[in-house]
């Protein structure tokens, strides 16, 4: 995922972990086992890491999930 | 429900990831066991496992990366001070086999003596734990 705004890629991986959240909530996998493999591949950056582990940080800390 | 999730985070190498990301890591950790403490035995077991990691750390000393899980479990335990008794029974159940390498023996217990540094008053049982371990390596090792 690339993007040259900063805020607009924080908001695109805010938005995918929220998906994954919603997709593990309804039942379904698809986006949450999405989600699971970027953190098990190797070929996901570090700044990658960061950024969804920012977007569940947010998540964690205002919304009741997990 | 979303154990896989935190399972998946928990392995992940990041004690080798640049300072900033090592502290975006260390907050989430801090943010889950804050809202959900159910995570904090595989968080701190995790954290534990890398003290028997004694494979050579690409840049510097292994003993310097180790003091980066120290932080996290410093910064754990501040957030969830009922984590001290999830500690010492991670501490006892992530402690490496009679049978493992030395190495890892003595890097385990060189790190839980470091942890005395910050949980103090969990020194006594984290002694105990140490010497109970060496007793069971030496007496077979006597008589075998």
């Amino acid at each position: 995922m690339a993007a040259s705004d900063p805020d607009l890629a924080r908001q695109l991986f805010k938005a995918n972990v929220k998906l994954a959240i919603e997709d593990r909530m309804h039942g379904s996998s698809a986006k949450f086992e999405e989600l699971r493999s970027k953190f098990s591949a190797s070929e996901t950056s570090p700044i990658e890491i960061s950024q969804y582990l920012t977007a569940l940080t947010h998540f964690v800390t205002y919304v009741t999930i997990f | 429900m979303y154990t896989p999730l935190v399972r998946a985070i928990v392995q992940l190498n990041w004690i080798l990831y640049p300072p900033a990301i090592q502290s975006v890591y260390v907050t989430f950790l801090g943010a889950l066991a804050t809202a959900q403490t159910t995570y904090l035995p595989l968080m701190l077991a995790s954290l534990l496992g890398e003290f028997t990691d004694v494979s050579p750390a690409p840049n510097g000393l292994r003993a310097d990366l180790h003091l980066h899980a120290h932080h996290a479990i410093r910064h754990l335990l501040d957030l969830v001070p009922s984590g001290n008794t999830i500690l010492i029974r991670s501490i006892r159940e992530r402690f490496p086999h009679e049978s493992a390498d030395r190495r890892e023996q003595i890097s385990y217990v060189f790190n839980l003596i470091r942890m005395g540094d910050y949980v103090g008053h969990l020194k006594g049982d984290i002694l105990a734990l140490c010497v109970d371990r060496v007793i069971k390596i030496d007496v077979p090792s006597l008589f075998g």
